[in-house]
């Protein structure tokens, strides 16, 4: 690979440094110390982030104000405890994510969820205002509630028609999930060869199937023999390779965009859930991309996903954050393959390239910048264009979970 | 004469485009330059309209549906009552449309 990879896979001009002293700081705690009483939150993510800047951590200073990339910010901290200079990532990272899985699995057998989501558009020229709608989950029951006109419901979109008539841009509903934890589906799904040219198609978005794609999944599954023990062996390697944390994507070679992940070494949900896809795909193993919200109660965020087809055993979700779940360590017997082939309740909302939502509003910048927060019940995600500071869209979702044993849920 | 509504490719990173709203329905005779369909890609929503009066014979593609680049999305007639193939083999001369993103 000709790739001259960027220190925590960011680019080093700063073009990113753009976030004030106060957001860094939320965006820190929303990741890092997110199930901690607020105050001792701040105490500690504050005296974090001091201790990296003594470390060398890149920020600007413009007008007497410190700026930062949070996305470089988390990928310092990952970075700090694999070089064994800071342990924070363990700590607090690591544990929370832990802690918030077993949250979502623990109680009764049943459970339900109540959940908000509210989107809040910035200026735009769009025709057309979206938002997700979860799609149909098979192993419970899920309703939503759309305000009086609250726009018009569609599989997997909220959508409204924008005029002049309309007060505020805002997509805003409730809903039910009901879920019955540690059961599975009776059916293994068939895949028909429509769907498996779909799930193998080798372009897709940021999924690639070049030749190097193909040469390096052809050279990681040497020895494999069936589906599944290649899936293993891209596993592993995911786990040997990469680091999981943020990328900005107009920082990949569009040419080669998962090849220029692995050169950079760092990933972020799905950026490392399309560089397995680009594998499987390359190996002609079906897989695709599933975006959802995970549902840790006051903390639920947007995440993304893989799905991996083996004949005989159906689609088996593998999620690149088992590798924050196991701090990136290869022989972790509890955690290393927790997310491997099993994944906890989650709200799926897209599952690419079919059932997805399309643009939320109008033309996307492919420069943005995200900002993350907790807010009250969930997580707050703000995305603004990186050259404007123009609000793109706010979103704020918020989970509230109930448990309860032998009430079975009806489809 | 009969004509398919297609969206000609090559497309940079595009192989397929969604119906979003057909703005006429079967049968209907269709103005030039009015809104005809409304069609996403992953990059833009397109709004179609063509540059001929033409009737809207037969919908190949509802609404939600997928249809990759070049392949039809619809029939359409100079004349209402022209007949129509029992199979469709997508070679029929393009129906000539303007394009806005929006």
């Amino acid at each position: 690979m000709n790739f001259t990879p960027y220190p925590l896979g960011i680019r080093p001009d700063g073009q990113y440094q753009v976030v004030d002293y106060e957001r860094t700081l939320s965006f820190l705690i929303r990741f890092w110390w997110f199930l901690e009483p607020a105050n001792h939150a701040k105490a500690e993510a504050e005296a974090t982030l001091l201790r990296w800047m003594r470390l060398g951590l890149p920020c600007r200073r413009v007008a007497g104000r410190l700026l930062f990339d949070p996305y470089q910010v988390i990928n310092f901290g990952v970075d700090a405890h694999l070089k064994g200079i800071d342990d924070t990532f363990a700590t607090r990272a690591v544990t929370c994510c832990r802690r918030a899985l077993e949250m979502v699995v623990a109680g009764g057998t049943v459970a339900t969820y109540n959940f908000h989501f509210r989107r809040e558009f910035g200026p735009h020229r769009a025709s057309r205002l979206r938002a997700p709608l979860p799609l149909a989950a098979p192993l419970g029951s899920i309703e939503w509630f759309l305000p009086p006109h609250g726009g018009q419901a569609y599989p997997g979109r909220v959508e409204v028609r924008v005029d002049s008539s309309r007060e505020e841009d805002v997509l805003d509903y409730r809903g039910i999930f009901a879920v019955e934890r540690n059961n599975e589906c009776d059916a293994i799904p068939i895949l028909v060869p429509e769907e498996r040219v779909l799930y193998t198609n080798p372009i897709e978005g940021l999924i690639r199937v070049t030749p190097a794609v193909s040469n390096l999944a052809a050279d990681i599954s040497t020895g494999a023999g069936t589906d599944s023990e290649v899936l293993k062996y891209l596993w592993r390697y995911f786990f040997q390779k990469m680091k999981v944390g943020f990328v900005h994507p107009d920082e990949l070679n569009p040419a080669d965009p998962m090849i220029a992940l692995l050169g950079s070494g760092w990933c972020d949900c799905r950026t490392g859930a399309a560089l397995l896809i680009s594998l499987c795909r390359a190996r002609g193993i079906p897989a695709r991309l599933v975006n959802g919200y995970t549902l840790a109660p006051g903390v639920g965020d947007d995440h993304y996903w893989a799905e991996v087809f083996i004949h005989g055993e159906g689609w088996r979700p593998i999620d690149v954050s088992g590798w924050q779940l196991a701090a990136g360590q290869t022989d972790d017997p509890d955690w290393t393959d927790r997310l491997f082939g099993w994944i906890e309740p989650r709200l799926v909302m897209q599952r690419f390239p079919r059932q997805v939502m399309g643009r939320p509003a109008g033309p996307f910048p492919a420069s943005y910048y995200r900002l993350v927060s907790l807010c009250e019940g969930g997580t707050e995600s703000t995305f603004r264009d990186l050259h404007n500071d123009r609000l793109l869209y706010r979103d704020r979702f918020s989970i509230q979970q109930h448990c309860e044993t032998h009430r079975r849920v009806t489809q | 004469m009969i004509y398919q509504l297609t969206v000609p490719g090559p497309i940079e990173d595009v192989e397929e485009t969604r119906v979003l709203e057909w703005h006429r329905q079967e049968g209907e005779s269709i103005v030039a330059h009015e809104l005809l369909i409304e069609l996403e890609t992953s990059k833009a929503v397109v709004e179609i309209r063509s540059q001929q009066a033409v009737f809207l014979r037969r919908i190949l593609v509802g609404e939600g549906q997928w249809q990759k680049i070049g392949q039809p999305l619809a029939l359409l007639t100079d004349q209402s009552d022209e007949p129509l193939p029992a199979v469709i083999d997508g070679s029929y001369p393009p129906l000539n449309f303007d394009f806005v993103v929006v």
